[in-house]
């Protein structure tokens, strides 16, 4: 049980953490979310503005709202897009600090040591998984009538 | 081969110190779950403004005349606010006691023309959705003000006890904090209410 | 010590939980004795295992309540319960389990747990910790207040207007309901601030936010979670207490909107479901991998998959308004993140199932809870994606098959998660272990009566059977299916009964536990059982996720440090931490036990009594009252480095 030896420098979990900004860990982790909640709101806002906007629901949007679909289009297009390039950032990230921590074995999905490339890892996932999220309701345009 | 991790020898600073101060978190956490309030708060404005059949809204544009003053009214009384945070870690006392006191006053300023502002409108809490909306919602914010105010009260007769200085500062830094999230939600409450409606957003039956 | 030292060099010392140094924590960090000092106690072990009895005692009062209906439900046309009494019971049914047993029971385990599992010695803010306590156990009383006025809440727990409305409901039952849950919301809200800045700021070094046990994500998460949710259902109770007593229109037509109650109610009401569940799952995570001997498969996924879930979980409150009429692409939206959300959940399902797989389980009590868990966790899913489908849930809303799916996710994803994880912190909690033959007639009672009594439900649902009717003609095709569930919701109260006596047994007649029953890995079993008041005499510090396995594992060079540490005595002392990387930054100082929250508590459930009955002096007086303990709370102390000396 003897340890070998003790460290003297200050031990530090994330030796990586200086190779990379911050903001290029925590903004992939947090923007697909902001991105993926702001479309939601947004496309059941207007969706539902545009198809019910009185007693009874209509077959179409209300007059002078065809460009709807089209918007609708854009707002999924822009979530997709921020979350595949948050994807991107944190995979260059990922590059960047994928030996962090590996001198303790089991890879990192399993472990999650190495806070630096955890949390890149993270960010990889949470831009694929929200752009994915967002794509169904892309799809969803295509095959579903608006109102 | 194995490694025993060693603690940290650094001196480390004791107690309530600026952005480590177990309040300063906790009102940063305060502040986030406020402001989720007013969220669903200005949601609920919204949820009314965009119905088709609404027919409470008043028919007239909202007045800027006291709303548009208060709103710099409070804004400057953010600004004394934060020189007295300035003047606690400069160790300046009457910093700290101008900037505390004069920020209350100028709080105080704001509750007794927004009190104006309600008496000035026509209708009331229970007239009709519009009013319970505006009441409500301006109260909710009126009775943040008024804690808002408390917390200056307390920190500006404390400040003039002597109690803060620069290893001092985070009761103050708290207290500013609140102050400011006040402000700010003042300004989105200001927005839905006092500008949207110039901007388009339904008015009128 | 000084009372100006503002910067100190942390002393080391050796851990020895026999020496001078912890006689001198245990004199600081004690709870005093007597009936006063019991009511003033801030150790989160002391308020831990409040909230856990407290939430027990609900639970086992909402379960009677259900099986007095159960019995009118047996069979067809049955008169032992008129329409409106039926009408309160099930409403306080629902509201109990919900709001006073799910969540405060998962709080009381985090709140024990929390600060051992993370290497500190109690919450950031124990005096809120204990404030917290009261005004739950007080919001508590006074739902039940009501229910002894015979006037408790009648529209159910989701409570929708306009039924909710004054016209339809005109006694104060739903007022009762209505400041209660403001009441709790206090409560909650604050305690999940807590453990935000505990989780964030008070974690032993090294014990950098990948290196957080799952249990923590959890709580941390939920909290989060917490923060944004829980002004939604405030504000709609607070908006429905006006419309009924103050003529305002919110929800009243004209003017009003019904279904602005059902946003308001479902944006909080979702992501609540997952708060209920996320902390359950988390003990999941943490205590099974224990008890098939190897480290959790995937730690990385589920984690975020965690994270996720709650996250994924606020996009998701129209599934439970799809009836309502809303356009047909604004449903779609809702239903692909319904179905959507699934692969999170499934992620820590395969994680639990690999690790069962790839260990050597042992297959006592807990292991059992923890299977049947995964069990029960799998139909509720599957029902919850059927229901998440737009078709499905307009043939399905509002009948049986709701109930079904709404136990199995509630009994199954947290009250079996809890059952589990009492077998396996009991021993941590009291030093002596509960009983495994009581314990395997504990679950087997359980289990085959769970299933037998909610299953069926699933069946009466689909033959039209509609929710919260208070008896139904015979001829229907239900009749035999209703006296089985009956049947098997006695059977599982029985299992229920059983862990009671375990547990009064175990406290008695128990095995000593000793620190490390289970042989497990993490921070709170490197303490003695039960846990001293100070938790650890010296803070250790982290080079991994699994401190006591390390020898074991073998992964890698690095060792934590647990035999010699910080003792931090110079007063009531804890570690801060920076939130990603945990490198101390700080010594914070803790306040001493305090009768403050237990009066400002009282003092705030005496203003919402004044509530209730408009005396606007009782409410006035106690707001004056209030300020001023609030004023004596907060007032800057030298101890605590709040002010000059």
């Amino acid at each position: 049980m003897a340890p070998d030896a003790i460290a003297t420098a200050d031990f530090h979990p994330a030796p990586h953490r200086k190779r990379v900004r911050l903001l290029a860990l925590i903004f992939p982790i947090l923007a697909p979310s902001f991105a993926w909640s702001a479309h939601l709101v947004v496309n059941f806002a207007l969706s539902s503005h545009a198809c019910y906007p009185d007693g009874v629901p209509l077959r179409s949007p209300a007059s002078g709202l065809g460009w709807l679909w089209s918007l609708l289009l854009i707002i999924d297009l822009a979530g997709i897009i921020i979350g595949l390039v948050s994807a991107l950032i944190a995979w260059r990230t990922y590059r960047l600090t994928a030996q962090e921590m590996a001198e303790t074995g089991p890879p990192l999905a399993e472990i999650g040591e190495g806070r630096t490339r955890f949390l890149a890892l993270w960010g990889v996932l949470i831009g694929v998984g929200f752009s994915a999220a967002t794509f169904f309701d892309f799809v969803g345009l295509w095959v579903l009538p608006l109102c | 081969m194995s490694t025993v991790v060693a603690v940290s020898r650094r001196s480390l600073p004791v107690g309530s110190v600026g952005s480590h101060a177990i309040g300063w978190w906790g009102m940063i956490c305060a502040v986030l779950t406020e402001g989720a309030l007013f969220g669903y708060l200005l949601f609920s404005y919204f949820y009314f403004a965009v119905q088709p059949r609404q027919i409470a809204f008043p028919p007239e544009l909202p007045s800027l005349w006291l709303a548009a003053p208060n709103t710099v009214i409070l804004l400057v009384s953010s600004v004394a606010v934060w020189q007295a945070e300035r003047g606690a870690r400069r160790d300046s006392w009457l910093r700290q006691v101008v900037g505390l006191g004069s920020g209350f006053v100028l709080g105080v300023i704001f509750v007794g023309v927004q009190l104006l502002e309600w008496q000035s409108r026509p209708f009331g809490l229970s007239s009709n959705a519009y009013g319970s909306l505006f009441f409500t919602v301006t109260g909710f914010h009126m009775a943040h003000v008024v804690l808002g105010l408390l917390i200056l009260l307390a920190l500006t007769v404390w400040s003039a006890l002597g109690y803060f200085g620069p290893r001092h500062s985070a009761p103050i830094s708290i207290g500013a904090i609140y102050w400011h999230f006040v402000d700010a939600i003042w300004l989105a409450v200001f927005f839905s209410f006092y500008i949207t409606p110039y901007l388009g957003l339904r008015h009128g039956p | 010590m000084t009372t100006t030292e503002l910067d100190r060099v942390p002393e080391l010392a050796p851990r020895d939980y026999a020496s001078p140094l912890a006689s001198k924590l245990e004199r600081l960090w004690a709870t005093k004795p007597g009936l006063i000092g019991w009511l003033a106690s801030v150790d989160h072990k002391e308020i831990g295992l409040r909230y856990i009895v407290t939430a027990f005692v609900f639970l086992l009062v909402g379960g009677v309540e259900a099986l007095i209906f159960r019995i009118q439900l047996a069979w067809p046309n049955q008169h032992l319960l008129t329409p409106s009494q039926y009408d309160q019971l099930f409403s306080m049914h629902g509201a109990t389990m919900i709001l006073w047993y799910a969540f405060p029971v998962l709080t009381g385990f985090s709140v024990y747990l929390q600060p051992l599992v993370l290497g500190t010695r109690d919450m950031a803010m124990p005096r809120l910790n204990a404030f917290t306590y009261w005004v739950y156990l007080f919001s508590g009383l006074y739902l039940y207040v009501g229910l002894a006025l015979g006037s408790a809440p009648n529209a159910g727990w989701f409570n929708y207007v306009p039924y909710a409305s004054r016209p339809y409901n005109p006694g104060l039952n739903i007022d009762f309901y209505a400041l209660a849950n403001i009441l709790l919301g206090v409560s909650t809200t604050l305690g999940s601030l807590n453990f935000v800045v505990t989780i964030l700021h008070q974690r032993a070094p090294g014990m950098s936010i990948n290196r957080m046990p799952i249990l923590s994500w959890g709580t941390l998460t939920i909290s989060v979670g917490n923060l944004f949710a829980m002004p939604s259902v405030t504000l709609a109770f607070f908006l429905l207490w006006l419309d009924r007593q103050f003529g305002t229109h919110f929800y009243s037509p004209p003017s009003g909107q019904p279904l602005l109650w059902q946003h308001l109610f479902w944006m909080w009401g979702h992501p609540w479901v997952y708060v209920i569940v996320l902390p359950a799952l988390s003990m999941v995570s943490e205590a099974l991998p224990v008890l098939c001997r190897r480290p959790l498969v995937g730690y990385t996924a589920v984690a975020l998959a965690t994270v996720l879930t709650m996250v994924l979980g606020f996009g998701v409150w129209l599934h439970h308004m799809f009836a309502t009429g809303l356009p047909n692409i604004a449903l779609a939206f809702f239903s692909a993140v319904s179905l959507f959300i699934v692969i999170p959940s499934a992620v820590s399902n395969f994680a639990w199932l690999a690790t069962i797989w790839t260990g050597r389980p042992i297959f006592n009590t807990a292991f059992l809870f923890f299977v049947g868990f995964i069990i029960v966790f799998v139909i509720g899913g599957v029902s919850g994606f059927m229901t998440g489908s737009v078709p499905a849930d307009w043939q399905l809303t509002d009948t049986y098959f709701v109930v079904a799916h709404l136990h199995y996710v509630l009994i199954g994803w947290n009250l079996f998660a809890v059952m589990g994880a009492s077998y396996f912190w009991f021993p941590k909690m009291f030093g002596r272990m509960l009983d495994e033959r009581l314990g395997r007639w504990n679950f087997w009672l359980m289990f085959i009566g769970f299933n037998v009594g909610f299953f069926p439900m699933h069946i009466t649902g689909l033959l039209g059977m509609p929710r919260r009717i208070y008896t139904y003609p015979d001829g229907m095709g239900w009749d035999t299916l209703n006296l089985i569930i009956t049947i098997g919701s006695y059977i599982m109260a029985a299992g229920m009964l059983l862990f009671v006596v375990n547990v009064f047994y175990g406290l008695k007649r128990g095995v000593i536990a000793g620190p490390n029953p289970w042989d497990a890995a993490t921070l709170e079993w490197s303490t003695p059982s039960p846990p001293p008041p100070y938790n650890f005499v010296v803070i250790p510090t982290l080079a991994s996720r699994t401190p006591l396995w390390e020898e074991r594992l073998n992964e890698g060079p690095y060792r934590s440090q647990l035999s010699e540490g910080t003792p931090l005595d110079h007063g009531k002392e804890v570690l801060g931490t920076s939130s990603l990387d945990a490198q101390p930054n700080v010594i914070l100082r803790m306040p001493e036990d305090s009768i403050v929250p237990l009066l400002l508590a009282l003092v705030l459930t005496l203003l919402f009594a004044g509530l209730i009955v408009k005396a606007w002096w009782l409410v006035i007086a106690c707001l004056a009252v209030g300020l001023a303990l609030q004023l004596a709370w907060l007032w800057p102390r030298v101890e605590l480095r709040e002010r000059r000396p």
